[in-house]
C-alpha cells in the first residue's frame, strides 16, 4: 500500500526547464501555425495583392477600376437586391412552418420536419437545374402545363429572371429560416401567451404581440443568415443569372478569375463583400446574443400546442406547397430527366434509358475520378477540421493556456468569408512558389478545411461544454494525467456527436461549389465542379443524371447520420450555423 | 501528527481575493469541514488542497513536504488525493466496477487484486451487487456512493468532498452525511469536507472552519461553534440568534429594552464600554404568570407580544421588552400566547454569549 501513498519529492515539482515546452504548448503553437496557414495568411494576402499589380508593385489601381466600370457597381447593386430579397421570402416560407410544427397542433410535423431536411441536403444547384426544367421559358414543364390548360402560345413562368433567380435560391435557403425560428419558438413557453390571454388578447393577438416579438433575434438572425448566403451563392448564379445576363458580384468574381487571369481585381472588388458579411456576421453574433429576452432563457414554463382547428390544414397545406416546390417538383423532373432519352418527351418506355449514367459512370473521362475525389477531399477535409476544431475547442474551453480564446477566434474567423473569396485568398497563398500547391488536391482540401472549419468548431465545442470539467478532474485527482483524461473519458464521451459533427462537415464540402470551382486543377475535379462543367456542352439529361448520382452519395452519409445519431441532427441550431 | 499543513494561504482571481490568509493543521484522520455561504472561498480553498488552483500565496504542505507554493504546484493527478465532486463526475461511459476501478488500474494494480478491492469497497458501500450497472441506470444516491467507493478505495493521502449532498433529496441527504462519516471512521481518512449547510458541516466534522468573504471566521467544534461563536457572522450563520447591542452603565448593561446587572456576566471587564451578545431564542423562556422563584443568576423582565408564527412542532414570538427592541423567543407548541399579551421572559445571562467582533 505504500507505493500507492508515495508522494513525490520535492525536487519533481520545482519547475524544470522543460516545463516551459510542454506537451500541452507545444500542441497549443501547433495549433496556432496551423490556423495561421489555413486562416491568417489567405486572408492576409487577399488584402495584401488588391494593393498590387501583377509584377508586385504597390498601387491603388485595383480599387479605381473597380469603381470605374458601370457593370462591376451593378453587380453589387444587384448582388444586395438578391440578399434582401430572398432573406425575406426565405421568412416568408420559413416562420409559418417553424410556428406551426413547434406551437401548434398541425398534422404531419415529423414528414415535414423530414422534409425541410431533405431541402436543407439538396445542393442549390441541383435544385437550380430543376427549376430550369420546370420554369424555362416554353419548354418547362409547368408552362407546357400551363399553355396546355389554357391554350396560350406563351408560358407564364421565366425562370431566367430576377424574380425567378430569387426564388430559386430562396427556396433552398429557407432551411436556416426554419431551423433559427423553431429553436426560438421551442423555447417560448405558453405562459407568455396565456398571460396576454388572461388580460383579453385573442390568440391570434397574442401571436403576433407576444411570440413574435419574443424571437425578434432569431427572426433578424435568420434574414442575415439567408441574406449572406444569397450574396455569396455562385451554383445558382451561374446556373440562372448567367444565361438572364444579369451581373452579379459572385459572377464577376468568377469572371476576373476567368481568362485573362485578373486575381488582384478580383480581390479588390471581394473587399467590400467581405466587409458587409463581416459586419452582418458580427450584428448577427450581438442580436443573438442579447440577453433582453426573458422567453430565451430556456427551461421553466409550461407549453402546450395551441388548437388550430379547421386553420391547421390551411397551414399544412401551405407547408406542402412550399416543400412541393422544393422537392417533389424538382426531383420528379430530375428522376425524369436522368433516365431519359430526351427530358422533354415526357415519361414513357421508349423514353426510358440507362445511358446518362452509363455514360459517366463508363465512358466519361473524369466522371469516376470526380466521384471517387469528391468523397476522398470530403473526408480528408472532414477529418482535418474535426481534429483541429476538437483540439482548439478543448483548449478554449478548458483554458488550458492562457490567450487560448485567440485560437477560437481564428476558428470562427473563416465564417465571415465567402467561399470565393477565401478562395481567392488561397489561390493568392498557395498557387505561386514555394508552395506551388495550384490544381492539386492539397489546396482544395485545405480550402474545405477552412471553409469548414467554423461548423465543425461551433460543433466541438458545443459538444465540449457538455462535458462537465469535472469528469475530468475526477482522473486527474485519481492519478491519471491530462492525456489519459483525453482519451479514457473525453474521448469515449463525445464521440457521438463528433461523429455528428463530421457529417456536418462533409455533406456540404460534397456538395461545395464556390471555392472549388475556382481552385480545381485537371485532374482534381469534383462531383460538384463536373456538374458546371457539363452545364457547358453537356445535356441537362447528364447533369440529372450526375445529380443522382451526388444525391445518393450524400444520402448513404446522411442516413448513417439519422440512423446512428436521430431525426433532427442537422437540423439543430448548432449545426445549421 | 500534523497530515496536512495549509499556511497564510491566498488566493487572487483577477486581483480580486477569493481565499485571504487561511491557515489550517489538520491531523491524521481528522474529518475537517469548511463551512461558508457561497462565494466565500470554501471551494477555492479546496481545490488549491487538490491542486486544480495554484495559490497566489502561502504554502500547502503534506506530510511535511510542500505540495503548493506560488512558485510551484504538483499537479493534482501527483498528490495521491481523491476528490467527490459536486456533480459526482461518474464516467457515463464505464460500468460501476470500472468506475470504482480506474483509480486502481492507473496504480498497475493486478486485474485479480483491483477486482477484490473493488468488490470489498462496493460492499462497503451497500452496492456490490450492482457493480455490472452503467450509472445512468442508477438513482441518485445510488451513484454517490459510486463516487464515495471510487474516491475511497484508493486509500487516498486526503479526501476532499465538494458539496456531495447538494444534489440530492432531503431524505437521502441526510441518510448521506451518516454514510460519509462512516466510511470515515471505517477507513479513518483523514477528510476535508465543503459544504454550505451547517447541519452537514456539524453532523459530519470533528472541527469546522467557518468561512466569510475569503476568510476564516472561527475554527472550533460543532458544539463550541455553537454555543460559544466568537464573530456576529458565526454567531447568526449557525443556527438562529439574536443578536443584541448593549452599553455598560456603571453597574448594569443596557440593552436599550432591559437592563441586567453587570455582575451576572462573567469576564465583562475585557470588553468594551459598547457590547453585542447573542443570545439563542430557544434559551429564553416565557409565561403568562411572574415565575415563583429565582434560580442561580436568572433574569427577568416583562414583554409585549408583538408578533407570533406557529411552525407545528415550536411557536415564534417576536416580545418587546420595552424601547424598540424585539426578541425572538421559541417555545414548546403548548406554549400559546396572544399577539398584545404581556409575558414574563427568563434569560439566563450564562447563554448570552459576547461577540467580540
Amino acid at each position: 500500500m505504500s507505493a500507492l501513498r508515495a508522494i513525490p519529492s520535492p525536487e519533481a515539482i520545482v519547475k524544470t526547464p522543460s516545463q516551459l515546452w510542454n506537451p500541452t504548448k507545444l500542441v497549443c503553437a501547433a495549433l496556432a501555425v496551423a490556423l495561421v496557414f489555413l486562416v491568417g495568411n489567405p486572408l492576409l494576402r487577399l488584402i495584401l495583392i488588391s494593393f498590387k499589380t501583377p509584377t508586385g508593385a504597390f498601387t491603388f489601381d485595383n480599387y479605381i477600376e473597380i469603381v470605374s466600370r458601370w457593370r462591376y457597381l451593378v453587380g453589387y447593386r444587384n448582388s444586395l437586391v438578391l440578399g434582401f430579397s430572398v432573406a425575406s421570402l426565405c421568412l416568408l416560407f420559413g416562420v409559418p412552418m417553424a410556428w406551426g410544427v413547434s406551437r401548434t397542433d398541425m398534422p404531419g410535423k415529423q414528414l415535414i420536419q423530414l422534409l425541410v431536411l431533405a431541402t436543407f441536403v439538396t445542393p442549390p444547384f441541383l435544385g437550380a437545374t430543376s427549376w430550369v426544367l420546370l420554369a424555362g421559358p416554353n419548354a418547362g414543364w409547368l408552362n407546357r402545363a400551363y399553355m396546355a390548360i389554357f391554350g396560350t402560345q406563351t408560358g407564364l413562368l421565366n425562370i431566367y429572371s430576377f424574380p425567378g433567380l430569387v426564388f430559386v435560391i430562396a427556396i433552398y435557403s429557407f432551411p436556416y429560416t426554419f431551423v433559427f425560428t423553431k429553436a426560438a419558438l421551442d423555447l417560448v413557453s405558453s405562459e407568455m401567451e396565456d398571460a396576454a390571454n388572461c388580460l383579453g388578447a385573442g390568440r391570434a393577438r397574442a401571436t403576433f404581440s407576444i411570440t413574435l416579438p419574443l424571437i425578434r433575434p432569431a427572426l433578424l438572425g435568420a434574414w442575415i443568415i439567408t441574406f449572406l448566403e444569397a450574396v455569396a451563392i455562385i451554383s445558382s448564379s451561374i446556373i440562372i443569372a448567367l444565361p438572364a445576363n444579369i451581373n452579379l458580384v459572385s459572377l464577376q468574381l468568377w469572371e476576373f478569375f476567368g481568362y485573362p487571369l485578373r486575381v488582384e481585381t478580383a480581390a479588390a472588388y471581394a473587399m467590400p463583400l467581405l466587409l458587409v458579411t463581416l459586419g452582418l456576421v458580427l450584428l448577427q453574433r450581438r442580436i443573438l446574443g442579447a440577453r433582453g429576452y426573458v422567453a430565451l432563457t430556456g427551461k421553466g414554463g409550461e407549453r402546450r400546442l395551441i388548437d388550430l382547428g379547421a386553420w391547421r390544414w390551411l397551414l399544412l397545406a401551405y407547408a406542402g406547397l412550399v416543400l412541393t416546390c422544393s422537392l417533389v417538383l424538382p426531383y420528379l423532373v430530375l428522376l425524369q430527366a436522368a433516365f431519359a432519352k430526351a427530358w422533354a418527351q415526357g415519361l414513357s418506355w421508349h423514353n426510358l434509358t440507362f445511358a446518362n449514367f452509363y455514360f459517366l459512370l463508363f465512358q466519361h473521362s473524369t466522371a469516376k475520378q470526380a466521384i471517387l475525389n469528391t468523397i476522398v477531399y470530403s473526408s480528408a477535409a472532414a477529418t482535418l477540421a474535426l481534429g483541429l476544431a476538437i483540439s482548439i475547442a478543448y483548449i478554449v474551453s478548458r483554458r488550458l493556456v492562457r490567450f487560448g480564446n485567440v485560437l477560437g477566434v481564428f476558428a470562427f474567423a473563416p465564417f465571415v468569408i465567402p467561399g470565393m473569396v477565401l478562395a481567392i485568398g488561397f489561390y493568392a497563398s498557395y498557387a505561386p512558389p514555394p508552395f506551388a500547391l495550384a490544381g492539386t488536391a492539397a489546396i482544395l482540401v485545405l480550402a474545405f478545411v477552412t471553409r469548414f472549419l467554423p461548423i465543425a468548431y461551433s460543433n466541438a465545442s458545443a459538444a465540449i461544454r457538455g462535458v462537465n470539467p469535472e469528469m475530468e478532474e475526477a482522473v486527474l485527482i485519481l492519478g491519471g494525467s491530462r492525456f489519459v483524461a483525453i482519451r479514457r473519458v473525453v474521448g469515449p464521451l463525445l464521440k457521438r456527436s463528433l461523429l455528428g459533427a463530421w457529417l456536418l462537415v462533409f455533406i456540404p464540402a460534397c456538395r461545395e461549389v464556390s471555392s472549388a470551382l475556382f481552385l480545381y486543377g485537371p485532374n482534381t475535379r469534383t462531383m460538384s465542379v463536373l456538374f458546371f462543367d457539363l452545364t457547358e456542352g453537356g445535356s441537362f439529361e447528364q447533369l440529372a443524371a450526375l445529380g443522382v448520382i451526388l444525391l445518393c452519395t450524400t444520402l448513404v452519409f446522411v442516413g448513417v447520420g439519422l440512423k446512428s445519431l436521430g431525426r433532427d441532427f442537422m437540423l439543430r441550431k448548432g449545426g445549421s450555423e | 501528527m500534523t497530515k496536512l499543513a495549509i499556511r497564510n494561504v491566498g488566493k487572487d482571481f483577477d486581483g480580486v481575493p477569493a481565499v485571504r490568509d487561511f491557515s489550517l493543521d489538520i491531523a491524521a484522520g481528522a474529518f475537517v469541514s469548511l463551512l461558508g455561504p457561497s462565494g466565500c472561498g470554501k471551494t477555492t480553498m479546496l481545490r488549491m488542497i487538490a491542486g486544480f488552483v495554484a495559490p497566489s500565496r502561502g504554502t500547502i504542505e503534506l506530510n511535511g513536504r510542500v505540495l503548493s507554493s506560488p512558485s510551484a504546484s504538483l499537479p493534482p493527478e501527483k498528490r495521491g488525493m481523491s476528490m467527490i465532486f459536486q456533480s459526482y463526475a461518474i464516467w457515463p461511459h464505464m460500468t460501476v466496477a470500472e468506475n470504482v476501478g480506474f483509480g486502481l488500474k492507473l496504480r498497475h494494480l493486478p486485474a485479480s487484486e483491483i477486482r477484490r478491492r473493488v468488490e470489498e469497497v462496493l460492499a462497503v458501500v451497500r452496492l456490490n451487487n450492482l457493480s455490472a450497472r452503467y450509472p445512468a441506470e442508477l438513482s441518485g444516491g445510488q451513484q454517490q456512493r459510486v463516487a464515495l467507493a471510487r474516491a475511497v478505495v484508493i486509500q487516498p493521502e486526503i479526501l476532499l468532498l465538494d458539496e456531495p449532498l447538494s444534489n440530492l433529496d432531503a431524505n437521502l441527504r441526510e441518510e448521506m452525511r451518516f454514510e460519509i462519516r462512516r466510511l470515515h471512521d471505517e477507513f479513518k481518512m483523514t477528510t476535508i469536507y465543503v459544504t454550505h449547510d451547517q447541519s452537514e458541516a456539524m453532523v459530519t466534522s470533528d472541527e469546522i472552519v467557518v468561512m466569510n468573504q475569503g476568510g476564516v471566521e472561527q475554527i472550533d467544534n460543532p458544539y463550541a461553534l455553537y454555543n460559544r461563536p466568537r464573530t456576529r457572522f458565526v454567531a447568526s450563520f449557525i443556527g438562529r440568534t439574536n443578536l443584541l447591542p448593549a452599553t455598560r452603565t456603571g453597574e448594569g448593561v443596557d440593552f436599550h429594552g432591559f437592563t441586567i446587572p453587570a455582575n451576572r456576566f462573567d469576564h465583562l471587564d475585557d470588553l468594551g464600554p459598547e457590547l453585542l451578545f447573542s443570545l439563542r431564542p430557544q434559551s429564553i423562556h416565557i409565561g403568562r404568570s411572574q415565575p415563583s422563584s429565582s434560580a442561580t443568576g436568572e433574569f427577568r423582565s416583562q414583554g409585549k407580544v408583538l408578533k407570533r408564527a406557529y411552525f407545528g412542532d415550536r411557536w415564534d414570538y417576536a416580545i418587546n421588552p420595552g424601547g424598540d427592541l424585539s426578541v425572538l423567543v421559541s417555545t414548546e407548541p403548548g406554549q400559546q400566547c396572544e399577539v398584545g399579551e404581556t409575558v414574563w421572559m427568563t434569560i439566563n445571562p450564562r447563554d448570552m454569549v459576547a461577540i467580540m467582533a
